[in-house]
């Protein structure tokens, strides 16, 4: 009997390692995806320019650190890995959705290739090609963002890009386990897009372009239009101008 | 008892080696057809050659042929219907990518008989000769009207405002003549109801491009009055 009680205290040894082991994995691993949905936020919050990336960057090596973190737990064995895979993979797909859409915003490039930066190789192909599907979505959002600011070019590179991440996944075996509830997000986001790009083409037929950059908000119906009045204060010169203008007749009259 | 328990076994062995056999086949198809719509799908792009398209998507139709030939070899012909659930959809969608190929080289929606005649495809003179059947070809239609409807709107945005017309016209006379059928509520009836929709996503567009025109051909009369 006693020797039946030594095997099960190893054996609860070995089951509350796990378990720790599993739950800082499982907490570095929500940072991992609140911090990118973060920066993906931030991304979309303001349109780019060279201090908002350097600000971005900041954040990216801030989920670079958790996730060395669960890298640093990992790394020990092969075996732990494969233990652990599961618990990763969410936090990893959201992480490479913000990695490929702020290198897309950088360098106004699809990057397809990430440079590895851990010890062993974290990213699964699963992930990564969730990853780069849910990406579409963002960089659908981005080009509508970008055309209720009277940005016509950005919508047709992004449906370039999109369009060619489309006809990779169609290429896929059925084996390879893509989520199909995904794939038909993909198409509706592209066909958005499609749309949108449709409609300035129409638009840029009818109207000189100087009409079209007022005009372009109402003619696409979008959630983006009620953001543009906020953001219009902070990015027309014209009006900040005028609105300076009138606080300095302001005080002056005072 | 024992002997009819190993005539199921034998007969069971035999279906599953055939089942083997038919999805290798299957498999090797599926293969092309992925890789024939990745070159069918540069259709929608922008800047897209409509020659290099079609010269690329006709390199597979020998590969499919052969495949199709070597699928019919391994089915007898009584059992078509046996294994009929697992070669339908990848066949629906090889008449598919013709169908699609058949409309960018010449505009035209190929007849079952064509497609039947490009894949080197027998069919069934009788009624109850089950060969391929006309079923797989109506599927892969409702899936061609869909990516019209996708091209019409491409199209535009490439400059192109001659295509959304001739879309236009041979997709409602496909949607006119589905309703000769008799359907209950099966896929079929779905599928026409979706067709419906793709068709007012046309006929939007048809009419988007036809306002802008009327518009531009207003002002200009207008204009050289003045």
């Amino acid at each position: 009997m006693e020797n039946i009680e030594g095997i099960f205290e190893n054996y609860r040894t070995e089951f509350d390692e796990i378990n720790n082991k599993r739950n800082r994995i499982d907490i570095a691993r929500k940072d991992v995806t609140i911090f990118s949905k973060r920066l993906i936020f931030f991304l979309h919050r303001d349109m780019p320019n060279q201090n908002k990336f350097k600000e971005a960057q900041k954040k990216l090596e801030q989920i670079h650190q958790k996730i060395q973190i669960i890298a640093d737990e990992i790394s020990t064995d092969e075996e732990c890995f494969w233990r652990y895979s599961f618990t990763i993979s969410w936090g990893i797909e959201e992480y490479i959705e913000a990695v490929l859409f702020y290198y897309y915003l950088k360098d106004n490039k699809l990057k397809i290739k990430i440079r590895k930066k851990f010890k062993n190789n974290l990213i699964f192909p699963k992930d990564y090609l969730g990853g780069l599907a849910d990406l579409t979505g963002e960089l659908m959002r981005y080009s509508t963002d970008a055309v209720a600011h009277g940005d016509t070019q950005t919508p047709i590179k992004v449906l370039e890009a999109i369009q060619q991440i489309y006809s990779l996944f169609i290429s896929l075996p059925r084996s390879a386990k893509v989520d199909m509830n995904k794939l038909s997000v993909m198409e509706t986001s592209m066909k958005k897009i499609e749309n949108i790009c449709f409609k300035i083409q129409l638009a840029q037929e009818e109207f000189p372009k100087v009409i079209l950059d007022e005009t372009l908000p109402q003619i696409i119906p979008q959630k983006a239009k009620i953001l543009t009045k906020k953001r219009k204060n902070n990015y027309d010169p014209q009006f900040k101008q005028s609105k300076e203008q009138k606080e300095q007749k302001e005080s002056k009259e005072n | 008892m024992d002997e009819i328990f190993k005539k199921f076994e034998q007969i069971q062995i035999k279906n599953s080696n055939q089942k083997e056999e038919i999805h290798k086949i299957i498999e090797n198809i599926e293969k092309i057809n992925k890789s024939f719509q990745i070159i069918l799908s540069k259709a929608h792009f922008k800047n897209h050659d409509k020659n290099e398209i079609v010269q690329k998507s006709k390199e597979f139709i020998p590969e499919l042929k052969q495949h199709y030939k070597s699928l019919f070899e391994t089915i007898p012909k009584e059992y078509h219907h046996k294994f009929y659930d697992s070669w339908k959809f990848t066949c629906s969608s090889t008449f598919f990518n013709i169908l699609f190929l058949g409309w960018i080289e010449n505009e035209r929606v190929y007849l079952f008989s064509e497609i039947a005649d490009i894949l080197g495809l027998e069919i069934p003179e009788k009624e109850n000769d089950l060969g391929i059947d006309v079923h797989i070809y109506l599927l892969s239609l409702f899936k061609f009207c869909s990516e019209l409807a996708r091209l019409c709107v491409n199209s535009v945005t490439a400059g192109n405002y001659e295509m959304p017309w001739k879309i236009s016209l041979v997709v409602s006379e496909i949607y006119s003549r589905f309703k000769l059928l008799n359907t209950n509520n099966d896929v079929f009836g779905k599928k026409i109801n979706s067709l419906k929709f793709d068709l007012k996503k046309i006929e939007e567009v048809v009419f988007d491009v036809h306002k802008l025109q009327t518009i531009q051909s207003l002002s200009q009369k207008i204009t050289k009055k003045d």
